[in-house]
């Protein structure tokens, strides 16, 4: 006798992805609002990325979300070939219970510091963080893929418009950024519509800009040569 | 040692208690986990031991063991999901360890309104939870005072009840909105779940115990009318089953 699996009547109707997007952006944006008095000057993006996911596990509980399991530095391997490398560490993943079990099915955060008058680190976010989820790196065929942008010096607006610029000289102007309702602990969101690989689909980033302001340095030129991937 | 908690790991926690034989000794109670007492918060330990005085003062007295337990879940560091969990588990294994039809009863008896109020309210609060970043919607219930399929005492079978979830516009209160159908309402659906649905629903609600059944903007839940398928616990579960049911298989925010 095989048992019938546990399946509704119906068509489940209450539509809930975009709740469920939303509540990733808000843990996400809280996160780093709760983390903020831990960020020190010269802090760098891992230990602000460490305080962040603290928080938005406090949070999860205090929220009372079932469901859903975050973690960090998550390891992509690639299996087609036999080296002992690792594809690379993604800063920040959830999941949700039906992702439990199936390593590729994730939402990914990547996070990297950028701020106003900082060309290198914007540079780098571009280089070093959207390519990732252009080149199938991160989030390989997934639809929605995720940048935390940690502000250092404001005013975000020219941040957003050198990051806006950089990302269409490289990947075109399809993938300009557009502005979406900003998160009341976000400096600024924005989403783009990036193509992934040769086969040509189609990855949404969203990219979130926070307040990291406390974490700026005398001089912030001196770079997080720590991290290489 | 007088909280649920502690009868929660004797009774579901061991082997043998129960029923290799009917008391409790002393290896059991090196085996219970323990908080370490050294390092746990000075405030909650008084609070415990308050709460324990106020039992021993007026042992019968319902909310007083109710607020010893909430004391000793604190001082545990359980969360809220947890506690019902623990709470619940006693009551379900007290039928296991002292086997009998009044036991028995105590489970298989119909909810009341206040058992399905707190069945919905669980379900409600575990789905609203993922509605609050938005705060554009919220899950309300509606419980019904009659079966919508009556019980036949002869043939053993006990009834179905059904509990109506709704969206409804407005960001989620911190408090799950469940109302109170009215007997109109319930003949209607009485009536349409009969002429609709009789010739697939029996055999799998006999199988699964439970039916979800999707319709336009508003979910019914059914099960047979006994009180163990209506426990918090349960509607912890149904609550993870309905969002499950949104996330398998729509186009998910991550999955291609």
């Amino acid at each position: 006798m095989q048992l019938s699996p546990d399946l509704p009547v119906g068509r489940p109707s209450f539509d809930l992805s975009e709740d469920q997007l939303a509540t990733v952006v808000d843990l996400l944006c809280r996160g780093v609002a709760a983390a903020r008095p831990h960020i020190t000057p010269g802090m760098l993006e891992v230990p602000i990325t460490i305080h962040a996911r603290k928080a938005m596990r406090r949070l999860k509980k205090e929220l009372g979300l079932s469901n859903i399991e975050i973690s960090g530095e998550f390891e992509l391997l690639d299996l087609s070939n036999d080296d002992p490398e690792v594809l690379g560490r993604i800063d920040i993943i959830l999941r949700f219970l039906h992702q439990f079990g199936d390593e590729d099915a994730y939402i990914g955060v990547e996070c990297k510091r950028v701020g106003s008058g900082e060309p290198t680190l914007n540079q780098r976010y571009v280089t070093q963080g959207v390519s990732r989820f252009v080149s199938g790196q991160y989030a390989s065929g997934h639809h929605w893929g995720m940048m935390l942008g940690y502000v250092l010096k404001l005013p975000a607006a020219t941040v957003v418009e050198s990051i806006d610029a950089r990302i269409r000289a490289t990947f075109g102007e399809v993938a300009k950024l557009d502005e979406l309702d900003s998160h009341a602990d976000a400096l600024s969101m924005h989403t783009g519509a990036l193509v992934q690989g040769p086969a040509g689909h189609v990855i949404r980033l969203m990219h979130i800009f926070v307040d990291a302001t406390p974490a700026t340095a005398a001089s912030t030129m001196s770079l997080d040569s720590s991290r290489c991937v | 040692m007088n909280s649920s908690l502690t009868a929660f790991q004797l009774a579901l926690g061991g082997g043998a208690w129960g029923l290799e034989r009917p008391t409790v000794e002393p290896n059991d109670l090196l085996v219970l986990r323990i908080p370490d007492l050294g390092e746990v918060d000075n405030t909650l330990l008084e609070a415990v031991l308050s709460a324990e005085a106020a039992v021993s003062a007026a042992p019968n007295d319902t909310e007083l063991i109710a607020a010893l337990d909430h004391a000793v879940c604190d001082l545990y560091g359980l969360d809220r999901d947890e506690e019902v969990v623990a709470s619940d588990g006693v009551q379900r294994a007290r039928s296991l360890l002292f086997e009998g039809r009044g036991e028995r009863m105590t489970l298989v008896k119909r909810p009341s309104s206040e058992d399905l109020t707190a069945y919905a309210g669980e379900v409600v609060r575990t789905v609203n939870a993922y509605l609050r970043a938005r705060g554009k919607r919220h899950l309300e219930a509606v419980i019904y005072p009659r079966h919508i399929a009556v019980g036949n005492a002869v043939d053993g079978t006990p009834g179905v009840d059904a509990v109506r979830f709704s969206m409804v516009a407005g960001a989620p209160a911190d408090a799950p909105c469940v109302h109170r159908g009215s007997d109109a309402e319930m003949n209607r659906l009485s009536a349409l779940f009969r002429g609709q649905v009789s010739s697939e629903v029996p055999p799998y609600l006999n199988e699964r115990r439970q039916l979800r059944i999707y319709d336009d903007n508003t979910l019914f839940i059914l099960k047979p009318s006994e009180v163990r398928y209506w426990t918090r616990t349960t509607g912890l579960n149904d609550g993870d089953a309905i969002l499950a049911d949104h996330w398998i298989k729509g186009l998910h925010a991550a999955v291609a």
